[in-house]
């Protein structure tokens, strides 16, 4: 080859832009949708106020709803004040309409709490931030942070009541409610009530909160209540979640007739236990009143009122009372008697109620106090029929109308003892004196007659036994070893001993030689 | 380059060299789309419109490196958490945990050659197109350099597609790739291809043009 003189010619692109430019375009179009699609997903950011960051992180912490992911912390600051910690977070752009003032925020860690561990998982993966979302309220970016899980989230179906009570008790928040034992519900929430009690919010579970009518009765059967009264020694537990925790059960009581589902919010007193909530109600009780004597040491309200053992009723109150006209003092006590139990009619201004009362008392029935317990020295009310008593009427015209009463046994005992300080003891010791200077002149003239017949008698005794000497010296002699008699009678006895010896000889020849029977003895010695 | 033979060009010679079995062949210059006699393939004497296809790769490369760094590239599940990873995240966290070796190797792999090779093309395209003299040989080696390194950043998405087929533990341990190691992925591809494309004779036409 060599240098030609042809004109080079230039070789140009034929198109000024390249198809391979389309890449660089398509790069872009993904690069814009992707800043584009990230921008509008971008969800609400919202400031959780928290006491601690306690295992939180930012960019990494989740946000979840029913263990499902909705957002991610983005910063963790402090407050200006440096009191709480403010934490930043992105939710998913679907949640901004349920980020209202009902929306609760709480972190999730592993805890113990309403009878059972929770958060186990956060151990391993870390603590979250929990959310319960909620439609309903006010739409809002700033929240409290719970420092504990809600017990109640806003979705669970079911309805909430208030317990009125006069103290919360052993009751804790997340506290179980029971009903027939199982377990319906819990304890969300209490307040103060004003100007005395507490409000406690119980949520019922769906289906459960059908069971829930206006009849229901709720009791506390926290821990466990050892009652030493008049009745002896109880000791009631329901289950070991509520001797550590507190519970509460409800149930209707038998032959309610309201059976009208409670509406959500309805208010409920809360009973001590389940025997003060299903017993009749105080509207089905009759007031009494009682006057004793003595001393009501030992007789509180709600010790029981019996008749012959059995319950129908009890203490209301015990109270001291001024009767300035007469210017002394009265106890009166207030009971309640349940007509129920009694089977008696229940109509309070019924003649034919008053009659009937007016028949008990007339037959003596009467109220007294008497110890139910040796130990604590409880009191409790009895009523039982005196016959013998005086006949009192009731008095109709108190209120409420008081029934006539008879002193306690230890009143009677104390009757004794002022009866026996009634009793002319000088007089009986004069008496008595008198009688023993009689008694002793009695026993002088005693003494006289014995040294007469000491006298008298002593010498013809004397003789009589030095006879009876002289015979027994007579017998004597006859039996002394030399006497004939004796001699005569141990020759006669060895004559008797060598017969025999002789006899004795011969039986032994004759069983060894029968034949000597026949032929005489042999003369050869053997 | 002073002391380069600058005036002997194979294209002043009318002659192409083949790209694939070297073979010096004449070249027709009306004939576009010639061959090569020996293998085939298709002749040009400089790689057509290699400028313009360089800058569109390099181009898509650095669009597509933001969201490659933005976009986490890895989701590691353990114990029920799950924690994303972007490519800066993971050397920061690598950092914090010590390991700062391997922390070292992720940033160089994936952080600093891809930069580097963005850099160096564009310096590379930019020299060429403003007929720069200057150093031709340096920049040919600096090119040379690019092409070597090129393949080594692709260590993050060997070491996401391994560990996602590798780590499959169910609830204890989980891995799964994110957009963001596919978007680097493309980055490390475009910047490949965009060197490719980039035909370092044009290095030593500027010298040559500036001889004349």
């Amino acid at each position: 080859m060599t240098d030609q003189t042809l004109p080079e010619a230039r070789v140009d692109d034929r198109r000024r832009i390249s198809l391979v430019w389309l890449i660089p375009l398509v790069a872009l179009v993904a690069a814009l949708w992707l800043g584009y699609r990230a921008y509008t997903e971008q969800g609400p950011l919202i400031t959780i106020r928290f006491e601690t960051a306690e295992g939180l992180e930012a960019g990494k912490t989740p946000l979840r709803h029913k263990d499902v992911d909705v957002g991610v912390v983005e910063a963790i600051e402090l407050s200006p004040d440096l009191a709480e910690v403010w934490v930043k977070a992105r939710l998913d752009a679907s949640l901004s309409g349920f980020l209202t003032d009902r929306t609760r925020f709480w972190v999730v860690r592993p805890r113990l709490s309403g009878g059972q561990i929770s958060g186990l998982e956060t151990v391993l993966g870390g603590a979250y931030i929990g959310v319960d979302l909620s439609r309903e309220g006010a739409e809002v970016r700033e929240f409290e942070g719970l420092e504990n899980p809600p017990v109640v989230s806003a979705s669970q179906p079911g309805r909430s009541f208030t317990l009125e009570a006069e103290a919360l008790g052993s009751l804790s928040i997340g506290a179980p409610v029971r009903f027939r034992g199982i377990e319906v519900g819990r304890v969300a929430d209490y307040v103060l009530r004003e100007p005395s009690g507490v409000d406690i919010q119980v949520f019922i579970e769906a289906p459960f909160d059908q069971k829930v009518t206006r009849e229901a009765r709720f009791w506390n059967d926290s821990g466990f209540q050892l009652a030493l009264d008049a009745q002896g020694v109880r000791l009631d537990t329901e289950s070991l979640t509520t001797l550590l925790l507190g519970g509460i059960s409800f149930e209707i009581p038998a032959g309610g007739h309201d059976d009208v589902r409670a509406e959500e919010g309805h208010r409920f007193p809360l009973f001590q236990d389940r025997q003060a909530a299903l017993s009749p109600s105080a509207g089905e009780r009759q007031r009494w009143q009682l006057e004793f004597a003595g001393s009501v040491r030992g007789l509180l309200p709600g010790a029981p009122v019996e008749f012959r053992g059995i319950r129908v009723g009890e203490v209301l109150r015990v109270q001291l009372e001024l009767v300035p006209d007469a210017g002394a003092v009265r106890i009166p006590v207030d009971i309640a008697l349940e007509p129920a139990r009694l089977g008696m009619p229940e109509a309070d201004d019924d003649p034919a109620h008053r009659g009937f009362w007016d028949r008990l008392v007339r037959d003596g029935l009467r109220a007294q106090l008497k110890t139910g317990n040796l130990l604590t020295g409880a009191l409790f009310v009895d009523l039982d029929f005196y016959p013998s008593e005086s006949a009192q009427p009731i008095l109709w015209d108190a209120t409420p109308p008081r029934l006539p009463t008879v002193p306690t046994a230890l009143d009677e005992l104390r009757g004794l003892v002022s009866r026996l300080a009634r009793l002319p003891l000088d007089q009986i010791g004069q008496d008595l004196s008198a009688s023993l200077a009689a008694l002793r002149t009695t026993t002088e003239s005693t003494n006289d007659l014995l040294q007469r017949l000491d006298r008298e008698t002593a010498t013809e005794l004397n003789r009589t036994l030095g006879q009876t000497r002289e015979t027994l010296a007579g017998i004597e002699k006859l039996l002394v070893p030399s006497s004939p008699l004796q001699a005569e009678a141990y020759r006669a006895l060895r004559e008797f001993s060598a017969a025999a010896r002789s006899f004795r000889l011969m039986a032994d020849y004759l069983e060894r030689h029968p034949e000597a029977l026949i032929r005489g003895k042999r003369g050869e010695a053997p | 380059m002073t002391g380069a033979p600058s005036g002997l060009t194979a294209r002043r010679r009318g002659l192409v060299a083949c790209h694939t079995c070297g073979l010096l062949s004449p070249v027709r210059l009306a004939q576009f789309a010639s061959r090569c006699p020996r293998c085939a393939s298709r002749l040009h004497e400089r790689i057509p419109r290699s400028l313009s296809r360089s800058w569109a790769f390099l181009a898509a490369a650095i669009i597509l490196y933001v969201p490659a760094n933005l976009l986490p590239i890895m989701h590691v599940t353990t114990f029920g958490r799950t924690q994303s990873d972007t490519i800066l995240s993971g050397v920061v966290y690598l950092l914090l945990h010590n390991m700062w070796p391997l922390a070292l190797i992720v940033f160089v792999a994936s952080i600093v050659v891809p930069v580097v090779k963005i850099a160096i093309l564009a310096y590379l395209l930019l020299s060429v197109q403003t007929r720069s003299a200057w150093r031709p040989l340096d920049r040919a080696r600096l090119y040379r350099f690019t092409e070597f390194v090129g393949r080594w950043s692709m260590v993050d998405v060997f070491v996401v597609t391994v560990l996602v087929a590798l780590v499959h533990l169910g609830q204890l341990a989980n891995v799964a790739a994110g957009a963001g190691a596919l978007f680097f992925a493309a980055v490390v591809i475009l910047t490949m291809l965009s060197a490719a494309a980039f035909d370092p004779r044009l290095i030593w036409d500027n010298l040559e043009r500036q001889g004349e």
